[in-house]
């Protein structure tokens, strides 16, 4: 099982499409923010943040090249903080994986197919994300190699497609009103890096994790030109006020396509292309998870864990939102942004001070015995 | 067991097994019995010595072949006309010159030869001594081996006196001449194909790599059957891990008979639940060649045109030949025309179907009117449409097949004009459908390998199911379904899918395009690992090329002047 | 080492196979359950005095398509039209076009409908509504064609036009046509009018459809261009009015078109405040750098004759700038034309050197500086800025539009001076230099 290894290629791959499949499905910078036309700005300064979570959470992840975070956290805070806060991690995985299938899930129904049961949708993505986590994390990498390219692809056509209607005036007056919306549009986003997470989990399978910082970047860099070129597409297309008053911008925004009256209404075409990197998505959180919650119980297979844990995703993503205003409001900055604080990186940010005081010096010892008692 | 142990041994282990076999005692009075058992007469037969009484031994052998037609016993004295000898051989394995040829030899008493009781045996080494000069020869001890002899077209002397026999080979079995394969023919290349002669495919391939380095490895499979199978391939090149695995795989089968190679498939490929093929199966000794050369393997049986190669990833499926031999454009247009057409022949009936019913906002407003008004009056739902027909279609590729050839042209001038036109005059089935089927059909057949265009042909089936019952969604559903299962399939445990998923780069320049021949200097990655580099670089073509060579050796000679 | 688990696939197929049978299909609907809608238009009605949208709908016949294929199909198809209109009221602009549904045998998908037109009754109350269905709506979309039809609105759907089979198909080319002909219509995207009614200091204009009545034997009553020049300004300039309707020799007059796309509606918010006839329309364009193609026909020097000039290529900015105090627009505008035409006396044809081009292009940009004056001054009669001047100064100068201009910008166009700077290069004269004559 440990013995399954990733190439770091592969990782990019994967990390691009998690963080760029739910930054475009949902475009949260516009749906959730005020800057509106100004949103361009926010994707780069959640760019930024975004780095700088991988760092967080990746600079660890180097240090421990052959533990996950849910051995390592145990290492550093102790038994009972350790486990505390590998249930958060636990928590962030569970619930950004069945949050991401439940938007996706959403915007299959209100798309194009309002009588189908929103169970069935979400029950389908998740076998799919179950079955290939059962063949293993090695078959969710090549996978994504396979689809890495396809997935571009529509993207690329997407955005081609639609800067026929492109108007640059749309996008002015630039900041307008300072850097304030700018910054509070890009705390969702910038939350949003907790997905990287996955890098606590994936760096030990890595064929060479020590440079697991540099792809986790190289994939987040990827991403967020992605994010800031499809937020400039759309607004310039849809114009500011459209594009944030819209659920689905981007969908919205394929809606508007029409490179002739032949090529047009391929709405359809661009969601079944996000459904392939939604996929890799599911997957991966759902074997993070699975690994999590194996090494939590000390179980050595994930594998029979795969099931139960698919049935609990599916309960969670239907049961957590009554309706679309309850998602919406999750991502809303407010809600969001503290909630990946405080399960991210403050947990990050306490085993980053364990580590430090642990490799401080020698004589540390009993200080950090002192200090492990009380670890939150 | 034993038994078995030494029917699945090597040839050259009999040699060996030779004096205990001997020292088995005889076992004669059940073999008449018929009450024994397939497997319990095979052991006796595999016990029995021959023994110093000629009458004996031919009363054994009548008694256990049951004294078939075709076991031609020829009696005659030689030894001076004093010591009783037969010629045993089977009609139509033996070439009658080759056997006349003996014949005369034996039966020419101007050679010295022993006289006289006890003369057998070292009559038996005269003959050996001088028919070394025209055929090959080995001595049989048991009725078992005198059998195996002849079943491979030897001709088995016995002497009276002499518990041994003399098999020499006369080897003259027809086989049907060296032709084009017809499942698999090209437009330029060679035109020959396997037969179903074991050395003669041997040597299609031998003729193309001259190498010593080209091992043949042989067994014989199946305790009734028999049959010969080799694994080939470029010692030093292909990994020995995987020779050791095709060979561990191949030596492990037990099974009474192996009638085609698709048994050996069966019995040696990684995952029994794949539709896709695991192994790569050709009759063209080129593709082979081709495979050994990137280090494969490739497993030959006897009785079959078809030959295995493993391992086997993907795109092999969709290349063909010409590919390599045509210029790299063509052969890449192509390439690239047979994987739209892979696409369209799996996709195709169950996009259609979805994007009728779920998403015709997908098609063009005139042109989904045109559809609509074709569909108006067809009683049947557009799923049950495009299936019937399907399977109309299907049934006729099958009577194609099973058809003798002189009524071939019958059956699609019934199916197509007949069946197609009427249906749709009729109002059964709309127009579009019919040319979606059509365009699947002909898209199928652009598959080089046939085994993987049944593959598409069940994925189809499927893909309309979930089209017609979930739209786009489902046919992603599938489609991931399919990816994942691919991505996760391993062929003697390298990646089906190399070099997508794993994407290997290097390993493109032969993939969707091919690259220029100058510009292969790699082996693909994963199977060539034991030597990478194929070619020196720099073989590009360029005017200066002469010269510069000229330069680099003319260094030496200028200095000579 | 990895080996894919056998039981999990075969699990997995069971479940896929057993989920295509147990489960129902839901959003599945087969073609001949289905018409397809065409076209959308709106209109005002009344009820017991309360607001009812009335929604008409083009449905294309499959039956009509399959009559005209094959014969041998659809029995009787041949009589079938080719298209049906059908309409429905409701409270609401969705509750209307569900309720077509009570007269239709089949149920009607939206997805390829082409264009949408609001009646003026309709564009004056407020056209938001239906605005807001066509982006919440998951069939509609935002890439039909829109315009506000002046006439009767149902007449001109049922009305048969010469050349198309669909009315739909008609309207849409017609729309598109003209805007890329004539650039008399604004462009009629609906996304366009969408984002132009959300940016600030900007309004709404869409193109106007005139439905002309069709009276047997009657000569149908095209807006004659010429006439309209007349009135405006004393035919100095004048154009291609091509549109006139020739007799034939009988007598008999062929059917002229059922409609033409000419002018524009002017939106203050969603509400229309009135109408923009074609001059005033393009110079709209010209502000706005959206037109595309049209001719401007201008007199000779000598006043002996008229050329017709083809606008080739347009390029305009809108620049705005504060002058003590006082914000002002500049527009520079750049269009490129070519001499096309000159209708003079073979005789009097002017000899082609520098000086003759260099008066045509004075002549040709003073055209246009008037075209754009006239719009503006409909515009400020309108108290509409149609062109977004406001939304370039907010551009610009967004303190300043926040603190000072948003909330009065009505009244603040209306005392806006604008300068239109016009340089129209006449840069080739067609294939020939002057017209040949005997001398």
């Amino acid at each position: 099982m440990t013995t399954e290894k990733i190439h770091n290629r592969q990782l990019v791959f994967m990390l691009f499409m998690i963080r760029s499949t739910v930054t475009i499905a949902t475009l949260p910078v516009l749906t959730t923010g005020t800057a509106e036309q100004d949103a361009w700005l926010s994707a780069i300064v959640s760019l930024a943040a975004t780095l700088l979570m991988i760092l967080l959470i990746g600079g660890l992840a180097v240090k421990f090249p052959e533990e996950t975070v849910f051995e390592y956290s145990r290492k550093l805070l102790g038994k009972t903080g350790g486990t505390i806060i590998c249930f958060f991690f636990l928590w962030i995985f569970l619930n950004t994986a069945a949050t991401e299938v439940r938007i996706y899930a959403e915007l299959l129904k209100i798309g194009f197919l309002p009588h189908t049961p929103l169970i069935f949708l979400i029950s389908s993505m998740v076998l799919l994300a179950a079955v290939a986590v059962g063949l293993g994390v090695e078959v969710i990498a090549r996978t994504a190699d396979a689809l890495f390219f396809s997935y571009i692809f529509f993207i690329a056509a997407s955005l081609l497609g639609a800067l026929k209607g492109f108007d640059f005036i749309n996008l002015q007056p630039v900041l307008s009103r300072g850097f304030g919306p700018v910054f509070s549009s890009a705390l969702t986003p910038a939350a949003l890096g907790n997905q990287n997470l996955v890098l606590g989990v994936l760096v030990p399978t890595l064929t060479t994790p020590r440079k697991a910082i540099p792809s986790a970047a190289l994939a987040a860099l990827l991403s967020g030109i992605v994010l800031i070129l499809s937020t400039i597409t759309v607004v310039g297309v849809l114009g500011p006020k459209i594009g944030s008053s819209s659920l689905f911008p981007f969908f919205l925004m394929t809606k508007a396509i029409e490179i002739s009256r032949f090529v047009e209404r391929i709405e359809a075409l661009v969601v079944i292309a996000w459904g392939l990197g939604i996929f890799i998505n599911f997957a991966v959180f759902l074997y993070c998870g699975a690994r999590g919650v194996s090494q939590l119980a000390k179980i050595r297979d994930y594998r029979p864990l795969i099931g139960p844990m698919a049935v609990l995703w599916v309960i969670l993503s239907v049961h957590t939102y009554d309706d679309f205003l309850d998602l919406v409001k999750f991502f809303q900055p407010r809600v969001f942004f503290p909630h990946s604080m405080i399960t991210t990186v403050l947990p990050y940010l306490l085993l980053w001070a364990a580590y430090l005081i642990r490799h401080a010096g020698r004589g540390g010892k009993k200080y950090i015995r002192k200090r492990r008692i009380k670890p939150e | 067991m034993k038994w078995l142990n030494a029917l699945l041994g090597k040839r050259t282990r009999t040699a060996k097994d030779r004096a205990a076999k001997k020292e088995l005692e005889e076992d004669g009075e059940n073999f008449t019995d018929h009450r024994l058992d397939i497997s319990e007469r095979e052991a006796v037969a595999k016990s029995l010595s021959l023994t110093k009484s000629l009458r004996e031994n031919l009363k054994m052998i009548r008694e256990i072949t049951g004294a078939p037609g075709d076991l031609t016993i020829r009696e005659f004295k030689s030894g001076r006309g004093q010591v009783e000898t037969v010629l045993l051989h089977l009609e139509g394995f033996v070439d009658n010159k080759l056997v006349e040829n003996i014949l005369r030899m034996l039966g020419l008493g101007s050679f010295q030869a022993p006289v006289g009781r006890g003369a057998g045996p070292n009559l038996l080494q005269e003959f050996r001594r001088r028919l070394l000069q025209s055929a090959e020869t080995k001595e049989v001890a048991t009725v078992d081996d005198l059998w195996n002899a002849l079943t491979n077209g030897y001709s088995v002397i016995l002497c009276h006196g002499s518990a041994t026999g003399l098999a020499c080979d006369t080897w003259g079995f027809k086989y049907r001449n060296i032709e084009e394969p017809s499942t698999e023919s090209t437009i330029r290349g060679p035109r020959d194909g396997f037969i179903e002669s074991f050395y003669t495919n041997v040597a299609l391939l031998r003729k193309r790599i001259k190498t010593p380095n080209l091992w043949l490895e042989e067994f014989t499979l199946g305790s009734l059957s028999r049959t010969k199978v080799g694994i080939l391939y470029i010692k030093g090149l292909a990994s020995e891990e995987l020779v050791q695995e095709v060979r561990q795989r191949v030596s492990r089968i037990k099974t009474a008979a192996i009638l085609e190679s698709g048994y050996i498939e069966d019995f040696i490929e990684d995952n029994p639940f794949s539709i896709f093929p695991l192994l790569f199966q050709t009759e063209r000794p080129d593709r082979v060649t081709g495979c050994l050369l990137e280090g494969r393997v490739a497993v030959i049986t006897d009785n079959t045109p078809f030959v295995l190669v493993a391992p086997m990833d993907f795109p092999m499926l969709l290349q063909a030949p010409d590919d390599y031999y045509e210029k790299i454009f063509i052969g890449s247009f192509l390439r690239l025309l047979r994987y739209f057409a892979f696409g369209i022949s799996v996709f195709l009936p169950g996009i259609y179907v979805a994007v009728i019913i779920f998403h015709n906002e997908l098609l063009q407003a005139q042109l989904l009117l045109r559809i609509a008004a074709a569909k108006e009056g067809v009683p049947f739902p557009v799923v049950a449409e495009v299936f019937l027909m399907e399977i109309l279609f299907e049934l006729l590729r099958e009577a194609g097949i099973r058809l003798p050839r002189a009524i071939g042209p019958a059956i699609s001038i019934v199916g197509a004009l007949v069946l197609g036109d009427a249906a749709i005059r009729a109002g059964l089935v709309s127009p579009p459908v019919v040319i979606i089927v059509s365009l699947t059909a002909i898209a199928s057949f652009t598959v080089p390998t046939f085994s993987f265009g049944i593959a598409a042909r069940l994925l189809r089936f499927i893909f309309i199911f979930l089209g017609g019952a979930f739209g786009l969604f489902g046919i992603q559903f599938g489609g991931l379904l399919v990816l994942i299962y691919m991505s996760s399939v391993r062929s003697f445990g390298y990646p089906y899918l190399a070099p997508v998923a794993p994407r290997i780069l290097q390993s493109f320049k032969d993939l969707a395009f091919r690259a220029w021949w100058w510009r292969m200097n790699t082996r693909p990655l994963l199977l060539g690992a034991r030597e990478p580099v194929r070619q020196p670089r720099g073989q590009q073509p360029r005017p200066d090329i002469e010269e510069e060579e000229k330069e680099k050796t003319g260094k030496g000679r200028k200095n000579d002047h | 080492m990895l080996r894919p688990g056998g039981h999990f696939l075969k699990l997995t197929a069971v479940f896929c196979l057993l989920s295509l049978f147990t489960t129902g299909c839901w959003d599945n609907r087969e073609p001949e359950w289905l018409a397809s809608s065409l076209l959308l238009a709106f209109d005002l009605d009344e009820e017991k005095g309360e607001k009812m949208y009335k929604a008409f709908v083009v449905l294309a016949n499959p039956l009509f398509q399959s009559g005209g294929e094959s014969g041998s199909t659809g029995g009787g198809g041949g009589e079938k039209m080719p298209s049906w209109v059908h309409s429905a009221r409701g409270r609401t602009p969705f509750e209307a076009i569900l309720n077509l549904s009570q007269g239709t045998t089949r149920q009607i998908r939206f997805s390829h409908t082409q264009a949408l037109l609001f009646s003026e009754k309709l564009a004056r109350e407020g056209i938001w509504p239906v605005l807001e269905l066509f982006q919440r709506h998951r069939e509609l979309r935002p890439t039909v064609q829109t315009a506000v039809v002046d006439g009767d609105l149902e007449e001109l759907l049922r009305t048969e036009f010469p050349l198309e089979f669909l009315p739909s198909t008609a309207v849409d080319r017609l729309l598109r046509i003209t805007g890329i002909e004539r650039s008399i219509i604004p462009d009629s995207q609906l996304l366009k009018k969408l984002i132009e009614f959300t940016r600030p200091g900007e309004e709404m204009i869409l193109a106007r459809i005139k439905a002309l009545p069709q009276k047997a034997g009657g000569e149908p009553q095209g807006e004659d261009q010429q006439g309209q020049q007349g009135k405006g300004q004393q035919g100095k300039e004048q154009r291609g009015g091509n549109q006139q309707v020739r007799r034939n020799q009988q007598g008999q007059t062929p059917p002229g078109p059922p409609a033409e796309a000419i002018g524009a509606a002017v939106f203050r918010g969603d509400k229309m405040v009135g109408w923009m006839d074609g001059h005033e329309t393009r110079g709209q364009n010209w502000v706005r750098n959206t037109l595309q193609r049209g001719v401007i026909v201008i007199e000779l020097p000598g006043k002996n004759g008229l050329a017709a000039i083809e606008i080739i290529k347009i390029w305009s900015k809108i620049k705005p700038r504060i002058n003590g105090g006082e914000v002002t627009i500049t527009v520079d505008i750049t269009a490129e034309g070519r001499l096309q035409d000159l209708v003079v006396s073979p005789a009097e044809a002017p000899r082609p050197d520098k000086s003759l081009d260099q008066d045509l292009e004075n002549r040709f940009a003073e055209a246009i500086r008037r075209e754009c004056e006239r719009s503006l001054t409909r515009a400020k009669e309108l108290k509409a800025d149609i062109f977004g001047f406001g939304n370039a100064i907010y551009c610009k100068y967004p303190r300043l539009w926040e603190e000072h201009l948003a909330g009065r910008w009505e009244e603040a166009f209306s005392r806006l001076s604008v300068e239109f700077l016009v340089e129209a290069p006449i840069k080739r004269w067609g294939l020939i230099l002057t017209s040949p004559s005997k001398r």
